[in-house]
Order: C-alpha cells, then structure tokens, then sequence
C-alpha cells in the first residue's frame, strides 16, 4: 500500500514538473493563458508576420522567439534571415530588427527598450498580447535616438529644398508630409534624378505611417501620379526603367503601377524597413574638417 | 567690312547665332554661379578606383533641376576642376562611360554643399564595390603653416606607408583610406609612398598656408603620387591646375566645366569663321592672278 502511495505521489509530481517545464511562463510567455488570450495572441503574432514579411527587407535578419520565427517562417520570411532568441542568453545585436512579443520582453525586460531596440516601427494587439517590431540600435540607444533625430531634421531640411525643385509637385497633404520631415530619405535622395528623367514628378501621397509605430519613423511608399498632358504608359514605364535600374540601398522594393479607386493609374515606390539613417548630408557639414 | 557683310547672310546668321546661343547658355552657369556673393560651394570630382571603367558622374540638386552637373569620361587618376555649383544637397550618380545609350545613371550617395566650402566626391574601391566617398576639403591653415593630407587609391599594394621630409605621415594605409589634414611646415620635401614591394618618390614645394592631397595610385607596375592643391592661401579656392598625375584630363581649377566647353565653342566659332574666310581669299587670290 505505502508502495502504492509512493508511486502515485511520485507519478503526480513528475506529471507537474512536465507540465512546469513546458508552461509558457517557463518558456518566457505569460502564464496561463485562456483560449480566447492564445487565438488572439495567435491573431496577433500572424498579423505581424504578414507585416514583417511585405514591410521588411528580406535581407535583414529579424530576432524572434522560436514560436514568432516559425510563423513567420509560415508566410515566407526566409528561415536564413532569422535570429532565434530561445533563451534570455541569446541578445538581439546582430539583428536589424527584433519581433518583441511578451517571450521576448519576458527574456530581457525593461533592457530591451532602454539598451537594444528603442523604437517601434510597427505594433500590433494590446496589453501582454502586444507585439511590437522595433529597429536594433547597434550603438546603444542612445545613439540611435540621437541619429533618428539628426535624420529627421536633415530629411526636414532637404524635404524642403525639393520642395522649391520646380518640376516635383504635390498634394498638400504630401506637402506637408515632406515639410514636416517625415518621408524617408530614400524617397527624398531618388526624387530630384528621377523628376530629371522623366521632366516631372507629381507626389500623390505617402503611405500612412505603419500602425504603432514611433514618432519620426519614416514613410517608406509613396504614389506618383501622371502628369497632366503626358502618355500615362510611355511616362510610367520610364519612370519604372529608371527605379529599377538602382542598387541597394536606392533600389526601391516596390515598383508597381497600381489603379486608384478613381480608375487613375499612379506608380507605387515603397522601400523597406527598416529606414537606413544618415543617408543624407548632415546640416552641419557647413564646419571646417581638422 | 566685306567679312561682315559676308557673315550676315541668313544661313551663316542662322549658325552664328546659334553658336552664341549655346556660347551665352553655357557661359550662364558660371556667371550664376561664380559671385561670392551668391550662395556657393566648389566641388570636384576624382576618379580613384584603378580597375573601374571610366565613369560618367550625375549631380542632381535637389530644388534646382539648372544646377544639374555631369562630367563625361572620368577616368582612373583623373580629378576634375573645382566646380563652383549652388549650396545645397545633391544626390550623386555615376553610369559607365561605355555603357548603353538607354541605361540610367545609378544614384550612389549625397552630399550636402554648404556655402563657402569646398568638397571632393571620390570613386574610392574596388569596381566591385565602388562607392562615391564625399570627403570636405580644408580651405583654411594656421599662419605660415600648410595642410596635408593622404588618400591611398593603390590596389597593387594592399597598405601603404607614406612619409614626407622622412617623417611618417600615415602608416597601415588600407586602400581606399584617407587621412585627416595634418598641419605641418611648409617645406620642400620628399614624399614617399611604400607598400611592401613597390614604391613612388616625388619632390614637393608645399609652400605657407596651401593645402595639399596626396593621393597613391596605381601605375602600371609601380606607384605613383597625385599632387592635389586644395587650396593656396587661406580662404581662397585654388585657381592652378591640379596635378592629375597619370594623365588626367583636368581643366583649369577655378574654372567651371561649363565655362570652358563656352571657350572651345567660342574656338570652334572663330576657327570656323577664319577657315571660311582663308578659303575665300585663297580663291580670291587665285583668280586675280
């Protein structure tokens, strides 16, 4: 009978320690989630791939916690361009971007924002469910955040000078998006070449920033719509020659012509994240060299 | 008088204004662009990766699509004048100089040309990967100094040591390296560059408050060191002729490219004109006799 005893109490407490061990607090997500929490949670991280497999460069390597990396996996984000973080031992620098879901803030804690990955270029769900994508700062966060800001302010600036360039114009909202500094340098740089190409370039917007992400991330997409008076094919398709004929980092990774609800024809120009920073001229370089 | 009355004839109207259309268009980039009073900068462009091909170099202003700039045939060695140009950013390009007529020119950087100053956009590396390299020229020394400085465009030699008047000015020079300007007193030197099998000497006069880049080239089984003035006299853009060692194809500094395609248009004008008119009088001759 005490044999009997021993061996139940033995069985019970090797069944808990199994199921301990593959908890997902142990695993680094939240305890004891419900079944509603782990579809929405599911929702959320697949909401994310989709994101990160159109909006991220295939090129860069992306962190995530083993479950995120297989989803994304699922929606064709190549497996070479991912950093599995199965453990709190493995940090996130090497990567261009991290996938914060709550294993990976569970892993790291407050030193994932304040020391790896300051900014989110897109997020997703709410509360422990929450998923953000956030840019890697190489040199600390500080230093990103410093650079983001010199970015900003140089895209501010040059934004306005092609503002002046006569032959780009714009809607006022797309106005004011490139006065305000928002546009990614990308767009900016191929802009004044591309309208010396083709005799004119017509702004018709920018793609809304991604949804959460931080202030002064760039918009990376934008539609140029057909000059009034010019052969909307013969105009798209040099404009087209002209994109696709760049290299990285000027080589945009979309270059379509899409149909408005209108039934106008504009050519989208999208790059993918994350923004490259410091691409343009800094406006201090009116100093001296030593 | 007969000459003038010969030259205004419809037809030969026609071509020499014509000429002085494109004389006078030409020549309206250098006037717009060389007063101290407007706002500008000078930029130049150098050619320093030994194994690409010439290159043709794009500058695209951002607001000023007149201010666009394009020197044709850039080769190896070759740096170009001074070019005074509107400040501002613009984005650079460069397309093969033998490439196909319809292909496009490939965006490569920025830079962002500040009042007053001057800058120099380098194709530095391998043809495999040549990136432009904005590097901002020094104008101003210390009293009765001179600034040097190195670039080291070798690919025969993986580093490079260069020293002048023997004293090492730079040592490990990996290529595609350069220096940062070093005050030193002005002198004439020696300077050399050494890698570990090939060397290059030159005698130099670096004279009070001028500014110099030495720039290590490859020539063909050895070394060689491009002399650039970068400036002569504080504050001042150089106006001599910059050294362009392995046979470049340099224009007078100071001057813009423009401006001087605006000369050998108004040559060719004069020529024409006077070949014309030496015809006519040999026939002329020919038939009094």
């Amino acid at each position: 009978m005490i044999g009997l005893v021993i061996v139940v109490f033995a069985a019970g407490a090797l069944t808990m320690r199994l199921i301990g061990r593959n908890s997902p607090a142990a695993s680094g997500h939240p305890a004891h989630p419900t079944g509603g929490a782990v579809a929405g949670a599911a929702e959320t991280r697949s909401e994310t791939a989709a994101w990160v497999t159109t909006e991220v460069s295939h090129g860069a390597i992306v962190a995530c916690d083993p479950v995120m990396c297989n989803v994304l996996k699922q929606h064709g984000f190549p497996a070479g361009s991912m950093l599995p973080i199965a453990s709190p031992a493995n940090d996130p620098l090497g990567s261009a971007v991290v996938i914060a879901d709550a294993a990976v803030r569970n892993y790291f804690g407050p030193r994932l924002k304040d020391e790896y990955a300051p900014v989110a270029i897109a997020s997703f769900g709410s509360g422990t469910a929450q998923i953000q994508v956030l840019v890697i700062a190489a040199d600390g966060a500080l230093a990103y955040g410093k650079a983001l800001q010199a970015d900003q302010r140089a895209r501010r600036l040059t934004g306005q000078e092609l503002l002046g360039n006569p032959r780009i114009t714009t809607s006022p909202a797309a106005r004011a998006d490139i006065a305000s500094g928002q546009v990614d340098s990308r767009l900016l740089i191929s802009l004044a070449p591309l309208a010396a190409q083709v005799h004119e370039v017509r702004i018709a917007s920018f793609s809304p920033a991604a949804p959460g992400a931080a202030p002064g991330v760039p918009l990376r997409s934008m539609d140029l719509a057909v000059p009034d008076g010019t052969s909307a094919s013969s105009y798209l398709a040099a404009a087209q020659s002209f994109l696709r004929a760049q290299r990285a980092p000027y080589l945009a990774s979309t270059i379509d012509v899409t149909r408005l609800a209108d039934g106008s024809r504009v050519l989208r120009v999208g790059f993918s994240a994350p923004s490259p920073l410091g691409l343009l001229g800094p406006p201090n370089s009116g100093k001296q060299p030593s | 008088m007969s000459f003038i009355r010969r030259a205004v004839r419809p037809a030969r109207l026609a071509v020499v204004l014509g000429l002085a259309a494109s004389t006078v268009a030409l020549a309206v980039p250098v006037a717009s662009a060389a007063p101290a009073k407007a706002k500008v900068g000078w930029i130049r462009l150098a050619h320093f990766s030994p194994d690409t091909p010439a290159v043709d170099v794009y500058l695209y202003s951002f607001g000023n699509p007149s201010a666009k700039i394009v020197l044709h045939h850039v080769t190896y060695g070759t740096v170009s004048p001074y070019e005074a140009v509107p400040s501002g950013e613009y984005t650079v390009a460069m397309r093969g100089a033998g490439a196909k007529p319809k292909s496009k020119p490939v965006l490569s950087t920025t830079v962002h040309i500040a009042t007053g100053q001057t800058y120099t956009v380098a194709g530095m590396g391998p043809f495999s990967g040549i990136r432009l390299q904005v590097l901002h020229d020094s104008l101003v020394t210390p009293k009765g100094k001179a600034k040097i400085r190195v670039i080291q465009a070798s690919l025969q030699e993986h580093t490079v040591k260069f020293t002048a008047g023997g004293k090492t000015v730079a040592e490990h020079l990996k290529f595609g390296d350069y220096t940062s300007y070093k005050v030193v007193k002005p002198g004439a030197w020696q300077v050399k560059a050494a890698g570990s099998t090939l060397t290059a000497v030159d005698n130099v006069d670096v004279k009070a408050e001028t500014i110099h880049t030495f720039v290590v080239l490859d020539n063909p089984s050895t070394l060689a060191i491009d002399n650039l003035v970068d400036a002569a006299g504080s504050h001042e853009v150089p106006t001599g002729n910059p050294n362009t060692g392995l046979g470049g194809t340099a224009a007078v500094a100071g001057s813009s490219m423009t401006g001087w395609l605006a000369v050998v248009a108004a040559g060719l004008l004069v020529t024409v004109a006077g070949a014309a008119r030496f015809r006519r009088s040999r026939r002329t001759a020919l038939r009094v006799r």
